[in-house]
């Protein structure tokens, strides 16, 4: 005989097991683009070049993306306080104040960095651009323009641009 | 109470039995580091003997061509690794040419060439073309092609007529694995370990030293991706004529840009001006 908690704990674990397999199934169909069959995938990294050496299997990002270097030998400017007769609290509340701005204002600078990064990552995985396949599964009604020799395909009020991108063709949003 | 938390107990027990798997990607190449480890900072004279022979031997090659089956993982977000691959037919003519036609396992075909002073590269079945300047001879115009263009040039290092300094940059183990036979031709088996990769590669004994095959594990990278090729069919004096590794754009054909990835302007037009 099941108990009724037994029973609840079963549902939980089916409910459990079937929510995986959708996690699963749905992490595979993010990104790339591989013609044919229902699945997508993406295709880049570093294996796909068959590099022995990093430089090349991981091309260095773009300029602007890492985070700035200080100039060597570069030094906050101090103040020297020993010759100032002033009240020793305030000069501590003061310099916990400063250290407090100091690490809003790094925090401040992690979050964009953060941002960039995210907003570049997102940029070169997701919409940013088209496989043919997708492009082909969209079906469609393009017109097409040329500006300084360039086709553009105006889709549903999207500009695209087809490029050649990593040996294959690609169709880029460019507005 | 205690009944939600059994259940509880069970589901957590669920999640991580689900999560291992994803661990145990990792764990295998961390015990294969640690294994290789014991000797990764010796560099075998033998090893690096075979090595840069074939080296040599390639890189005072005037002219070569070969074809390769090659085939790679790429790790998705889930952590599954998923093989994609291809067959390059290649023909390289010191100092500055080079023909590559490629067939993609999902059937898209390209050719990539460089005659001297322009690459270009084509996709006939959309019929597209792009361009850029050589900026200078095979090495150059390789690695110019590879960071700058994105053009996807496996072993571009073999190519090189820096070969062997390049495969023994940053190296920290070299071992001969002994002879093997892969598919009728025996050869040398050498391990390479630099800061990177773990570098197999399968060199015929004899006259000829020519690179067989070759596995490279990326050792350092999430999941261990590895990248595997078959080299066959190596001809030292193919036939030959300079006009064979010229492109002319076939009737109707598109010319497109190169995408150049850049955060800050996006698109970059790479032309001959």
């Amino acid at each position: 005989m099941i108990g009724k908690s037994s029973k609840l704990a079963m549902a939980l674990l089916a409910l459990s097991l079937g929510s995986l397999l959708v996690v699963e199934f749905a992490e595979a169909r993010r990104g790339g683009g591989m013609r044919g069959g229902g699945m997508r995938a993406m295709r880049g990294g570093p294996a796909a070049s068959g590099s022995f050496n990093r430089s090349i299997a991981r091309p260095s990002r773009s300029p602007g993306f890492d985070r700035p270097a200080r100039q060597p030998g570069y030094s906050r400017p101090t103040r020297d306080l020993s010759s100032t007769t002033i009240d020793r609290d305030r000069v501590n509340e003061r310099v916990d104040n400063r250290q407090d701005y100091r690490e809003q204002r790094r925090d401040r600078v992690d979050d964009y960095y953060d941002d960039r990064r995210d907003w570049y990552e997102d940029r070169w995985r997701t919409g940013a651009y088209l496989s043919i396949a997708a492009w082909n599964r969209m079906s469609c009604p393009y017109t097409t323009t040329i500006v300084d020799n360039i086709t553009y395909y105006d889709c549903y009020g999207v500009r695209y641009e087809r490029v050649y991108r990593g040996t294959e063709i690609t169709y880029i949003i460019v507005n | 109470m205690k009944q939600f938390s059994q259940v509880l107990l069970v589901l957590l027990s669920l999640q991580l039995a689900h999560s291992m798997p994803a661990q145990s990607d990792t764990k295998p190449g961390a015990s294969e580091s640690s294994s290789a480890g014991s000797t990764a900072s010796k560099l075998d004279p033998k090893a690096l003997d075979i090595l840069k022979r074939m080296a040599d031997y390639l890189a005072a090659a005037p002219v070569f061509s070969y074809r390769s089956e090659s085939n790679y993982d790429v790790v998705q977000p889930s952590g599954s690794k998923i093989e994609f691959g291809a067959s390059r037919r290649t023909l390289v003519a010191r100092p500055r040419h080079l023909r590559s036609d490629i067939q993609r396992r999902d059937g898209l075909r390209g050719q990539i060439v460089f005659d001297g002073s322009t690459i270009w590269a084509y996709e006939p079945d959309e019929n597209v073309f792009a361009q850029a300047s050589q900026p200078g001879g095979l090495d150059e115009s390789l690695l110019f092609a590879v960071t700058e263009l994105h053009i996807k040039t496996p072993l571009i290092d073999m190519l090189s007529a820096e070969f062997y300094s390049r495969l023994t940059d940053k190296l920290i183990g070299a071992h001969d694995l002994g002879e093997k036979v892969v598919e009728g031709v025996v050869c040398d088996h050498l391990l390479m370990r630099n800061d990177y990769a773990d570098i197999q590669l399968w060199i015929s004994s004899g006259d000829e030293p020519l690179l067989q095959r070759v596995v490279i594990t990326y050792r350092e990278e999430e999941g261990q991706p590895q990248y595997r090729a078959r080299l066959l069919e190596w001809d030292l004096s193919p036939e030959y004529k300079k006009d064979s590794i010229r492109f002319e754009p076939p009737e109707g054909a598109e010319r497109i840009r190169f995408y150049v990835q850049d955060a800050d302007q996006g698109l970059h037009q790479e032309d001959e001006s």
